[in-house]
């Protein structure tokens, strides 16, 4: 699917319909720039609904996902676990 | 949960952190807003946001399905909220304060915040309110009616009486519009 901001605003509002959510949500995953527009428009509507916003939202989440892609804790997936109960970790 | 919460919990469960990233995207402003609320708006709701969301990264494989993340999220957000009060001693040092009676505390606590930085939390919501002014009426009712009052496109929709799809298009071009004109602030500090 192609870039369609008109889409990740309406995803935000979790008015998607359901036949188009999962393909939104990939693409969502695969796409700066979306990502980036849904940072701003989500920023926006925070400061619509709860009349505050935070300064440069971008670089407030690259600081989270900076410590997450360096965390030692991060979460064991399901697998992971099953695997760690079978060896009776 | 909605639907694209639950792909994106569960992708980040398996260890796909650009679907929590797409998480912290979603939910930052509303966490940091919660967070505003309860501790003024402080240096440190910068902080508390982001070690709100680390909280939940670590904590993600606890995660029941059966309520919805951001209700999940927020309970995280005001315990981190809580825990900075008591630790600084501007709550009750009672672990078993609740979040009710932070609320109560929290209108008090903004005598503690630097005059700086409610200048420009003031500017900014100045520059928000001319910025929604300027939008045509068309926009500024359908963003308003989504947005303050918490109406479904579809009840949009039907009060205008115009097709969900230019409800859709309408509220868009107006967070476009306004994020234009808030750019200055959506940007790095330099
Ligand atoms: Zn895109």
């Amino acid at each position: 699917m192609s870039c369609n901001p008109e889409l990740v605003s309406a995803f935000l509002d979790n008015e998607l319909d359901s036949v188009i959510v999962g393909a939104v949500t990939e693409h969502l995953l695969s796409c700066d720039d979306c990502v980036q527009t849904m940072t701003r428009l989500a920023a926006v509507k925070a400061v619509m609904s709860d009349k505050f916003m935070v300064h440069d939202p971008e670089g407030l989440t690259l600081s989270v996902m900076n410590v997450v892609t360096n965390d030692r804790t991060a979460p064991p997936s399901n697998g992971m676990m099953s695997f760690l109960k079978k060896l009776g970790i | 949960m909605g639907d694209s919460d639950h792909i994106l919990v569960d992708r980040a469960v398996k260890g796909d952190q650009k679907a929590f990233e797409v998480l912290v995207r979603q939910y930052q402003g509303k966490v940091a807003a919660v967070i505003a609320r309860l501790i003024g708006d402080s240096d440190r709701v910068r902080d508390l946001t982001q070690e709100t969301f680390i909280k939940a990264y670590r904590a993600l494989h606890s995660f029941r399905g059966d309520a919805a993340f951001y209700t999940w999220l927020y309970r995280i957000a005001t315990n981190t909220a809580k825990n900075h009060l008591i630790a600084s001693h501007r709550a009750p040092l009672d672990n078993d304060v609740e979040m009710d009676d932070v609320d109560q505390v929290a209108p008090q606590l903004r005598d503690n915040d630097t005059p700086e930085k409610i200048v420009l939390q003031d500017e900014l919501l100045k520059n928000f309110e001319l910025a929604l002014a300027a939008l045509p009426e068309s926009m500024k009712t359908v963003i308003v009616l989504r947005d303050v009052h918490g109406h479904s496109y579809e009840e949009i929709a039907r009060l205008l009486q115009c097709p969900i799809g230019t409800v859709r298009s309408r509220i868009y071009r107006a967070r476009q519009e306004i994020a234009n004109r808030l750019k200055h602030y959506l940007r790095p500090v330099s």
